[in-house]
């Protein structure tokens, strides 16, 4: 490690990250957020790894979704700790959204970051929403059935709308990918943009002091 | 002298990283237990002619129960109106939120924000 | 003008463009294609098997586009009208179940109920049951569905 640093000057360059001095009043409260982080790496991690072998298509995706339960090595747990971590990643960044809210952390100048967390939180329902079609079962196609069909209750642009939402009229392969696409690409991307944007505000303004 | 300096002032490394790392590793360790105790199953592939009675992920409980009480031409109220009304009266509380007798306002409305799915769900788990 | 001000305008105004041309561009490609849709006939089954009385539930094969799909229709008989009702739940699109205790359609996902000609009864439906188009041709049940 030190002779690597000796060469590359690493530990210098992010000195002021590693030396930052960080206020002694702060609880556990403050790890939520951290935690709700933790959460989306593992989700990143092991939806990397479900990409290995999960096929977005009508006639293949419950198929390969079975074929990483049933056949792949661990492939149950990768499954099963996506899914896991899916919740938990919702509810710590419930927590913390409520943490921050009764910290009264949204006031100015933090606004910006509160509307980017509340975002966030929209954007990681959104990613739960796309995600529950990808296993393309029973379960899966009721459930965008109705929610996508909630889309079609808007007048007048409602049934350009759930078109729109679902590549077609019917939910169908056409929607498979779409939310594949969505779940795995567009999504995590904005959600990446905005957790960078959410950690660089909370660097540059600190950390909010308890009433 | 130098370390007494350090030992004062708590820096980012390694202080906090080595609480971070406890934490990150108290989370894995609840997320393995978990997924290793309640894999989820597969479900029955699509069969159109089957009736089915979706069920939603758990944070979309209060949504679908929601819309059960916006009949006829009100449906769009509890679809759309509601759910995109909450987000932005999230998204406003700094502006809502000026200080004095408006914080208390923010508050109710916040915490009404909370209440609300939390009944809807609690309503839906005893009427299933 | 100084000619510092000029660049910055000039960059503020491509990247404005660019933004919005491509943004345009992103929401048409993926907007589907809105296609007008007409109603096909489709064989239901043969005359002389349509029930008397009561709903029954009928399953039927059909081919739109090269593909092959099966749908289903509750076939209702009130008094003399023959009706091809849609078991798709006006509210958000469940399948309806026939409920012959009690006689009326129940849709299992936010409990809407309609009587046999598709009429809502109770719950969250904001219209009947859709009326599919039905004619008889040379002892044959033709259904009319979109396609």
């Amino acid at each position: 490690m030190s002779a690597i640093d000796k060469r590359f000057k690493l530990s210098a360059l992010h000195r002021r990250i590693l030396k930052k001095p960080i206020p002694d009043n702060i609880g556990y409260g403050y790890c939520l957020g951290g935690m709700a982080f933790t959460f989306f790496l593992i989700l990143a991690a092991t939806g990397l790894m479900l990409t290995l072998y999960y096929v977005p298509s009508e006639a293949e995706a419950y198929k390969s979704v079975q074929k990483i339960t049933e056949d792949v090595p661990l492939g149950w747990l990768v499954r099963s700790m996506h899914k896991w971590s899916a919740s938990l990643f919702i509810i710590f960044i419930l927590l913390h959204t409520l943490r921050v809210f009764a910290a009264k952390a949204y006031r100015a100048p933090r606004e910006l970051n509160w509307i980017i967390g509340v975002k966030l939180l929209a954007l990681s329902m959104g990613s739960g929403f796309t995600g529950y079609l990808l296993p393309w079962d029973q379960k899966a196609y009721w459930a965008t059935e109705v929610g996508t069909s909630m889309a079609g209750t808007v007048p007048f642009i409602g049934e350009y709308l759930v078109q729109f939402i679902r590549g077609g009229r019917e939910v169908g392969g056409e929607t498979l990918i779409r939310f594949y696409s969505a779940h795995a690409f567009i999504i995590p991307l904005c959600i990446v943009a905005l957790l960078w944007m959410h950690f660089h505000i909370v660097r540059r303004q600190g950390i909010s002091k308890r009433l | 002298m130098k370390e007494r300096i350090e030992e004062i002032e708590k820096t980012f490394y390694p202080h906090f990283v080595a609480e971070v790392v406890v934490v990150i590793f108290f989370c894995l360790q609840i997320l393995i237990v978990i997924s290793m105790l309640f894999v989820p199953e597969m479900g029955r592939p699509i069969d159109l002619s089957r009736q089915y009675q979706p069920r939603p992920e758990w944070y979309f409980l209060w949504l679908f129960e929601l819309v059960k009480f916006f009949p006829g031409w009100s449906v769009v109220v509890g679809t759309v109106v509601v759910p995109l009304a909450s987000v932005l009266l999230l998204m406003m509380m700094p502006f809502i939120d000026r200080g004095g007798s408006s914080s208390k306002m923010a508050s109710i409305i916040f915490y009404l924000l909370l209440v609300m799915p939390v009944l809807l769900t609690i309503s839906y788990i005893l009427s299933h | 003008m100084k000619r510092r001000e000029f660049l910055k305008r000039t960059i503020n105004f491509f990247v404005a463009a660019a933004a919005l041309f491509s943004s345009a561009l992103f929401f048409r490609f993926v907007s589907p294609k809105f296609r007008l849709s007409s109603t096909e006939y489709f064989l239901l089954m043969p005359e002389d098997e349509l029930p008397r009385r009561g709903v029954k539930k009928v399953e039927f094969p059909l081919q739109i586009n090269g593909k092959k799909k099966r749908e289903r229709v509750f076939i209702s008989i009130v008094g003399s009208e023959i009706l091809a009702l849609s078991p798709v739940c006006t509210h958000l699109g469940c399948i309806v179940t026939w409920d012959n205790n009690a006689s009326e359609f129940v849709c299992p996902c936010h409990a809407g109920r309609y009587n046999s000609a598709g009429v809502v009864l109770s719950g969250p439906p904001p219209k009947p049951l859709a009326r599919l188009p039905l004619k008889i041709e040379s002892g044959n049940v033709m259904i009319g569905w979109k396609v």
